[in-house]
């Protein structure tokens, strides 16, 4: 009998009222049955509803959730509000996990091919443990298992078992962060990415990286804006070439042509050092870290090269120095070029520039790991090692490779040419909760839980500057159907898998690991749960989500050189791709999907894209004056070409890009991953060229250059814009902009003085109303 | 014109009679059924449906579950013993199965585990209804655990929002707005639920004694200060 | 002790428009809240998608010097609507709490009221919602799925304050400033999103709309809206001292 099933489960108290269960959505009756109430322990039974704290699994970095959860089903997901990460809030991809918990699309049950030309079968979880077995007694040495880069103790386990077997452990991660990893090592020294003190900060300048949109942490960082927003309001500069969250929400947009942002970051400190604006240490501690100095960053040079104008390049500079405490920090396209190494590097030593390293509203280091032996830092493999990898696949030297979290068939570009790789080896065995593209073509596919319904742990990164272990609990049980055909799916851990095929070598279970790493906690005798007994530890670890030690800060590392190999920047040709325009392609996050784990959901499929508006599409941005001067109109359906592919992409012109760059967001174009998202849009990776950053190998992915063509077709985008009409009023609707220490209400009458005179003059119109 | 009209006479009274009796009846055996319909609607929207056609106000429960042995005190409607006298029923309180009455919107089934806590001892190892539920409790067979799809009978519309606790409240606190008394000693929250829900304690089987209609609602809010916006309810 | 009872509050939001990042997160923790239907492509295209809450977005200038300006809307539940005289039913109304009701099982869905409406956050309901049988096992069990032909529109998570009055009068106690958070609010990684009583004249809502750069949204229209918008902030913007302002 389970009856004791969950007693463990510690009950988290925001919000524990009554609800009405029965009276609600017109499936009452079956409301009773949806799991048995024999069970479920009581809590759930009575139809109260209960917020369990957990972490977001693969799908944040680290951020802490509450999920509501009711007779056996989890209903919402907010964030929890004693998680120092992200203190409560959320981003707009929370709630879209909960429809790949229930999805209708879910893999139920494991399935074989039995050849590689067959079909995929439903099988016993017997039968595919013991093919499984088959499948690693061939394979000592030959072996590979990737997935996600993950920290907590999923990834010490995959890392673990690859060893068990002699092989491998690769992560994979389309946007690999390697570049970003290997400047803040060789600048800060830190070997886990540092905090950006934003709250504290009075000016922050970003270079390439969308950390209010997608990138790193946002939940973290959009509390931390916030915050930087009140009070005394604290001066954004960001650098982008396309306008994206982080763009539209600085007071100064920089859009530097893609892959000068090393440049434009140098232009910064020598219109510094030049003015005399921070003092000689630093300027010492600067030009100690700048190899070559800043002979050839002339602030006008700079503007020819990077394109963005000489007085805006000034500006940025005079704010960075004059408004202190300042940070700045980079990642995502800035470093995603054949000179990204030296991007990163350059931007990250402008904190040395301001001294900024490790003081508050500057960067401050974070610490280890809370727990010995887990990881609190992961990125993806680089591409050349992918290269190498895929090479062994090729020439037959691996018989089996584990995948899990990681759809590269879907993330590759089409230069390694992964499907063909993938039918060299014997053995693919996938792990997955709805199918992907990856999953598509494996010879085992094995139903995986999702992170609501499984144990593990995650150490954010960037963590908040001190220790935090983040548990994650199963908060719903195995998912029974409300029909009658019993369960949705019948899936199992990963980890637990590994550790099963592994015979107990690394372990038994999830959940028994976890816990124990919760008593040793326990045992250390710091951080923020106190408990004279284990068990009440456990459970006070479990309440809140984790453990934080605000005790056991990060150590400022030693500074080190930014790299110089390649300080400028080369793209992939165009010359022999036929008719069209010459283009720097920019893939972009999108906003709901990410790099597309999110697709098979459609709260994210529908979710407008913040800056376009579209949805359940693949568009293209380009400048709108330049699309006016090619005769390219919103929903003129634009052959993107680079040398390794073309794809098909909806135009849509705005006026938030750079002239000569097309941006393209990531996440669509599945062929297989569920019913809302196969076949959908197009995926931009796979038209990726193969350049790499010259120092650590990794995929320079904003490096592309394309030729687009018009297709001849236009369509309509499905876009939430215009859906509401707008309606023709003064302007300051509905949004009113103050200057500095202006009154709304000065600002209106100025706005309506303005407007009266522009009913004689005819001219008004200078505010675009769409 | 009018010899016309006369030749047309004779044609119209030509109608076989048997037809004229058929239509006669049939017409009236619409109008009947038309009335019955009609009856049954408006009663249906004063109060409670005539009970016919799957209108009943109660049901068969997959357990033949006896509220009068388990709440009643009553003699008549208790236990009998093995010697076939009447026993005193157990006069259990409402809120020891119904928990969450007082403290939450709705006042909760219990699990099948619960029951389980008293009926793996209790009662004949050969009473059917028992063996129904030691079987969904696991204790008996091997079909495992499993829920008991209890039927609803006391069902609020969709767009209907009642919480039980606020009025379990008021009327512990105002016993004489309570209508009603339950079959044995009830003090407490557990003496009110008749307002609503009648004597439960004396039936064999749960019935919905009162119609349950927004006009009743409103009626009560209104006699007791209670809100009467609408979103107190819909939501 | 006073207790929380039936009237006492005025709901209202205060908007930070300075802190609006865009980033949808209020809306799609709104959809998932309230069981509101998924706008499939064929509804975007066709302008009949359902959100409670939208994020607009607003361009201004020319490269370089582009801006894009975001805001969230949603019903403004104003003290004199002009989607309430217009019902034929009486189906939406004011009530006690400062709150726009829309009662669905009034509803007939003549529609008046989303022609009458000049901030456009009132959806009718063109399609039964329908979802697949295991999607259903997210759906809030607090808020009626609304069936096909009537009307729906934010209700500032009415559910959530009722929840949270019936628990502090229980306790016998007022509701706490903050205590009650909508689904916006709670997910708004800035809090831009603020809700709270406009009638505790100490309430972070009443405190933060005496700033001074509190405006409301076509207030001409003199419809005394509930939400109050905090103007967004240009550091650089250039204002001219006198009456004959220009920019742009």
């Amino acid at each position: 009998m389970k009856l004791n099933r969950r007693e463990f489960l510690a009950l988290t108290g925001k919000t524990a009222a009554g609800a009405v269960i029965f009276a609600a959505c017109g499936l009452p009756e079956r409301e009773l049955i949806v799991q048995s109430p024999v069970d479920l322990p009581e809590d759930l039974v009575r139809g109260e509803d209960a917020w369990y704290a957990t972490t977001m699994g693969d799908f944040t970095t680290g951020d802490g959730v509450l999920v509501r959860v009711m007779q056996g089903r989890a209903k919402k997901i907010e964030g929890n509000p004693d998680h120092p990460v992200n203190r409560g809030k959320a981003t707009a991809r929370y709630d879209s996990v909960l429809q790949l918990l229930y999805h209708p699309d879910r893999i139920k049950e494991p399935m074989l091919r039995y050849s590689k030309a067959g079909n995929l079968v439903g099988v016993s979880w017997d039968q595919a443990e013991s093919r499984f077995r088959n499948a690693l007694a061939g394979s000592s040495g030959a072996l590979t298992v990737v997935t996600n880069p993950l920290r907590g103790h999923l990834g010490s386990v995959a890392g673990r078992f690859a060893q068990k077997f002699n092989g491998k452990h690769m992560t994979f991660d389309p946007t690999e962060q390697g570049v970003l990893h290997c400047a803040v090592k060789s600048v800060l020294g830190q070997d886990q990415l540092p905090t950006f003190d934003i709250a504290n900060a009075r000016t922050v300048l970003s270079f390439g990286a969308d950390w209010l949109g997608t990138w790193g942490s946002p939940a973290q960082f959009g509390v931390k804006y916030g915050e930087f927003r009140g009070g005394s309001r604290g001066y954004l500069i960001h650098a982008e070439p396309r306008m994206s969250l982080t763009s539209a929400a600085a007071d100064l947009w920089l859009a530097p042509k893609p892959g000068t942002e090393g440049d434009l970051a140098l232009g910064i400190a020598s219109v510094i050092v030049n003015e005399g604006l921070v003092d000689g240490s630093n300027v010492q501690a600067f030009l100690s870290a700048v190899p070559g100095g800043l002979r050839n960053y002339d602030v006008r040079d700079v503007a020819v090269r990077t394109g963005v104008p000489f007085n805006r390049i000034q500006n940025a500079a005079r704010h960075f120095a004059d408004h202190t405490p300042s940070v700045a920090f980079g990642g995502g396209s800035a470093g995603a070029h054949t000179n990204g190494s030296f991007n990163l590097g350059a931007i990250y030593a402008l904190n040395l520039l301001v001294g900024s390293v490790g003081s508050a509203g500057g960067v401050t280091p974070n610490p280890g790991s809370g727990i010995d032996g887990v990881p609190a830092s992961a990125t993806g493999a680089s591409f050349q090692s992918w290269e190498e990898e895929l090479a062994q696949w090729r020439a037959g030297n691996v018989e089996t490779v584990i995948i899990r979290g990681a759809d590269i068939v879907h993330g590759m570009p089409n230069t390694v040419a992964i499907r063909e790789a993938l039918e060299h080896v014997p053995n693919v065995i996938a792990f997955g909760a709805v199918i992907d593209d990856t999953l598509d073509v494996a010879d085992l596919v094995l139903p995986e839980l999702t992170f609501l319904e499984s144990w593990g742990s995650d150490i954010p990164e960037p963590g908040p500057g001190y220790q935090v272990v983040g548990i994650q609990q199963p908060v719903v049980g195995p998912t029974v159907s409300q029909d009658e055909s019993g369960l949705i799916s019948d899936a199992r851990g990963f980890g637990d898998i590994l550790m099963k095929m592994a015979d107990g070598t690394i372990g038994s279970t999830m959940e028994q690991m976890v816990r124990r790493a919760i008593s040793d906690l326990h045992s250390s005798g710091r951080g923020s749960v106190s408990a004279s007994t284990p068990a009440l530890f456990t459970k006070g670890v479990l309440q809140r989500g984790g453990w934080w030690n605000t005790g056991t800060k990060g150590a400022r590392g030693v500074t080190g050189r930014i790299s110089n190999e390649a300080t400028s920047a080369n793209y992939s040709e165009t010359a022999s791709l036929g008719e069209g325009d010459d283009f720097h392609l920019v893939p972009f996050h999108s906003n709901s999907l990410l790099d597309g784990r999110l697709a098979a959901s459609p709260w994210a499929q529908q979710s407008p894209d913040p800056i376009s508006s579209a949805s359940w599409s693949t568009w293209a941005e380009i400048n709108s004056k330049e699309a006016e001067e090619l005769g390219i109109k919103e929903g003129d359906v634009l052959l993107v070409r680079s040398t390794s592919g073309e794809i098909e992409a909806l135009a849509y012109p705005h006026p938030g890009v750079r002239p000569g760059v097309i941006g393209v967001p990531i996440g669509q174009g599945h062929h297989a991953a569920g019913r809302w998202a196969e076949d959908r849009g197009a995926n931009v990776l796979s038209i990726l060229t193969n350049e790499k950053d010259s120092q650590t190998g990794a995929l320079a992915w904003a490096a592309t250059r394309v030729r687009v063509q018009r297709a001849g077709r236009r369509v309509k985008v499905p876009k939430f814009e215009g859906n509401v009409e707008a309606r023709p009023v003064e302007p300051g609707f509905p949004v009113l902009v103050v200057g500095p220490n202006e009154t709304a209400e000065a600002a209106k009458e100025a706005n309506h003085h303005e407007y009266q005179k522009s009913l004689f003059n005819d001219d008004y119109g200078s505010v675009d109303h769409e | 014109m009018a010899s016309e009209i006369d030749k047309s006479k004779p044609e119209s009274s030509s109608i076989p009679k048997l037809l004229v009796l058929v239509l006669a009846t049939g017409g009236l055996g619409v109008t009947a059924v038309m009335g019955v319909v009609a009856a049954f609607v408006i009663t249906g929207w004063i109060g409670q449906p005539v009970p016919v056609l799957g209108f009943e106000q109660t049901f068969d429960q997959p357990i033949n579950f006896p509220h009068t042995i388990h709440a009643s005190l009553s003699p008549e409607l208790g236990r009998i013993a093995a010697d076939g006298t009447n026993l005193e029923g157990l006069g259990l309180d409402c809120t020891f199965c119904h928990r969450t009455v007082t403290t939450q919107a709705n006042a909760g089934v219990p699990a099948v585990g619960f029951c389980a806590t008293c009926h793996q001892v209790i009662g004949a190892a050969d009473n059917p209804e028992l063996t129904i539920l030691r079987d969904a409790a696991d204790i008996v067979g091997d079909n495992g655990p499993e829920p008991v799809n209890w039927r609803r009978v006391h069902r609020l519309p969709d767009h209907v929002r009642f919480v039980h606790e606020p009025h379990i409240r008021y009327l512990t606190q105002n016993p004489d707005v309570v209508n009603g008394t339950t079959s044995g000693v009830k003090e407490g929250p557990a003496g009110v639920c008749s307002t609503c829900h009648g004597d439960v304690a004396a039936m064999e089987q749960v019935e919905q004694v009162e119609p349950l209609k927004m006009g009743q609602c409103v009626d009560c809010h209104r006699d007791n200060g209670a809100p009467t916006d609408c979103v107190a309810c819909h939501y | 002790m006073t207790t929380a009872s039936f009237g006492s509050h005025n709901w209202g939001m205060v908007v930070d428009v300075d802190k609006c990042i865009g980033c949808q997160a209020c809306v799609i923790a709104c959809q998932a809240e309230n069981n509101i239907p998924l706008n499939t492509q064929d509804r975007v295209e066709r302008a009949r998608t359902i959100s409670w809450i939208r994020v607009e977005r607003y361009w201004e200038g020319d490269f370089p010097d582009t801006k894009a300006r975001f805001i969230p809307i949603m019903c403004q539940h104003c003290e004199n609507a002009p989607c309430e005289p217009v019902c034929p039913v009486f189906a939406t109304y004011h009530n006690a709490e400062g709150l726009n009701v829309q009662v669905y099982n009034r509803c007939v869905g003549t529609r008046y009221c989303a022609n009458g409406c000049p901030y456009i956050v009132r959806f009718f309901n063109y399609w039964e919602p329908v979802w697949p049988e295991s999607l259903r096992n997210h759906l809030n069990p607090d808020v009626t799925v609304r069936s096909r032909g009537i009307m729906e529109k934010c209700s500032f998570c009415v559910h959530r304050i009722r929840r949270a009055t019936r628990t502090a009068r229980s306790e016998g106690r007022e509701i706490a400033d903050g205590e009650i958070q909508t689904a916006c609010t709670s997910a708004c990684p800035t809090s831009a999103l603020n809700f709270g009583n406009f009638n505790d004249p100490n309430s972070k809502v009443s405190k933060m709309r005496e700033d001074q750069r509190h405006y409301t949204l076509l207030d001409q229209f003199g419809t005394d809206p509930n939400v109050i918008y905090l103007a967004k902030v240009d550091p650089d913007k250039k204002v001219s001292v006198g009456e004959a302002a220009s920019h742009g």
